[in-house]
């Protein structure tokens, strides 16, 4: 189980930070054609689009996945929710994101993108609370911050639209790591 | 709504994620047939003790006088499991507490029945009871549980339900063919202290015979020479507090020659090795 948590857990900060290395192959106009004759004059968007369907397809991957994490849920009794506010966290990532795509866009070498792609993925993978995907959203999911009735904070990725923390339920939540859940 | 958690032992002792959605102990169906509890009275199997207005008690935990969230536990890491004092199960409105004791930590080599099966090492597994040691109705405010010396390490406290004894225990035990009162001491003096060392050496004394009662006066005449012993009628004359002390620490055996050096002492408390 354990395992499975851990690999869950790169796949998915592999997934949070591998546009940079798109962008940067945009930026660098990286194509395809090369590759074989029959790719020649395939204009260049086909290539570009093809390398942001990878991350797309990969955080697919991990959603699927996240069926085999742990089961958890905070559920309202007697008709009392648990959950004391709501924060909303949709554009919470857009700053850290806008980070990203300006390194991408101003490394010059591949070997510097290599490096800051590795200290990138290093800290989002410590950071935990970090996995602002936001290919998240792409798929319909939202990211929201939940305050527990005993006032402990945890980070929330789900498909509803939450407004009203007095009668959320959600009784079929996964955990990603001790303070972010994924709604099933 | 289940989930299983873990309390592990120490100063940073926390409550830990085990399981959740999966019930972990059956509901008992004989609740409804509680019983206050009381030292002396040896429980029907279809019984359980009940405490009533828990959360008053100040043995009562925080763990339950708040809301139970499972999001807001940590998952138990893999190092803390031989670290675990006690398991706590939520069901829905009932918490059911097991207090983990080292047989239940089984440490084998094992294999499971199946087509292929797989020689397992190194994987401690941990035993779940059929019934709880204990179990709390939240919406009642009801613990119920069969015996209290399996809860005491839980609810830390809860064992002065034992030890004070009640007017009637203490006059018995004055009562007793050992013990002379004298200067107008009586039952109504005897004060909190004493009835809790009361209660246990009542307990202690059943478990005597004659033979043992008789070699357990002499070895308290030894150690309290200023308690007065009538040597014709054979008993204690007790005539305050201090007197009753020495001689409920005697029957308790509280009293000790050190191996080297010889000098005696009083077990201030004790505990079985």
């Amino acid at each position: 189980m354990n395992i499975i948590n851990l690999l869950f857990r790169l796949f998915l900060t592999f997934n949070a930070t591998s546009l940079i290395l798109v962008v940067y192959m945009v930026k660098e106009q990286i194509v395809i054609n090369s590759i074989s004759c029959y790719l020649a004059n395939l204009p260049h968007w086909v290539s570009y689009v093809l390398y942001f369907s990878v991350p797309v397809i990969f955080t697919f991957l991990s959603l699927l996945l996240s069926n085999k994490l742990a089961d958890d849920n905070i559920e309202a009794e007697e008709g009392k929710s648990a959950i004391k506010d709501i924060e909303q966290a949709n554009n919470a990532y857009l700053p850290s994101y806008l980070g990203y795509f300006f390194v991408a866009l101003s490394v010059n070498y591949c070997d510097t993108l290599i490096f800051v792609f590795a200290i990138l993925f290093l800290f989002t993978f410590l950071s935990q609370t970090l996995y602002f995907n936001p290919l998240f959203l792409v798929f319909g999911y939202h990211f929201y911050y939940l305050n527990t009735e005993n006032n402990i904070k945890i980070f929330l990725i789900t498909k509803r639209n939450l407004k009203d923390p007095r009668s959320l339920n959600f009784p079929n939540l996964k955990r990603i790591n001790d303070f972010t859940f994924i709604e099933k | 709504m289940n989930h299983l958690l873990a309390k592990t032992r120490g100063r940073n002792g926390d409550y830990f994620k085990v399981i959740s959605n999966s019930e972990i102990y059956p509901l008992p169906d004989d609740l409804d047939n509680p019983r206050e509890y009381g030292t002396d009275y040896k429980l029907e199997d279809d019984e359980w003790f009940a405490i009533t207005g828990f959360s008053e008690k100040e043995y009562c935990i925080d763990f339950l006088t708040r809301r139970f969230i499972s999001t807001d536990y940590n998952q138990l890491p893999r190092a803390q499991y031989t670290n675990i004092e006690y398991l706590v199960a939520y069901q829905t409105g009932y918490y059911c507490f097991q207090k983990l004791t080292s047989s239940q930590v089984i440490n084998r080599r094992y294999f499971s029945m199946s087509e292929q099966p797989e020689l397992v090492t190194n994987a401690p597994i941990i035993l779940i009871n059929q019934v709880p040691d204990a179990i709390y109705h939240k919406e009642e405010d009801i613990l119920y549980f069969k015996k209290l010396t399996s809860i005491t390490t839980i609810f830390r406290g809860i064992y002065e339900l034992y030890r004070e004894a009640t007017q009637e225990e203490t006059e018995e035990f004055l009562e007793n063919d050992f013990i002379n009162l004298a200067d107008d001491y009586s039952a109504e003096n005897v004060k909190k202290a004493n009835r809790k060392r009361i209660a246990m050496a009542q307990a202690t004394l059943q478990t005597f015979n004659r033979r043992q009662k008789r070699q357990i006066f002499s070895y308290i005449r030894e150690y309290c020479e200023d308690l007065e012993f009538d040597e014709n009628s054979e008993n204690f004359s007790i005539s305050n507090e201090e007197d009753l002390k020495k001689l409920l620490y005697g029957i308790e055996q509280r009293y000790y020659t050190t191996k080297i050096g010889n000098e005696r002492r009083l077990a201030n408390s004790v505990s079985p090795v």
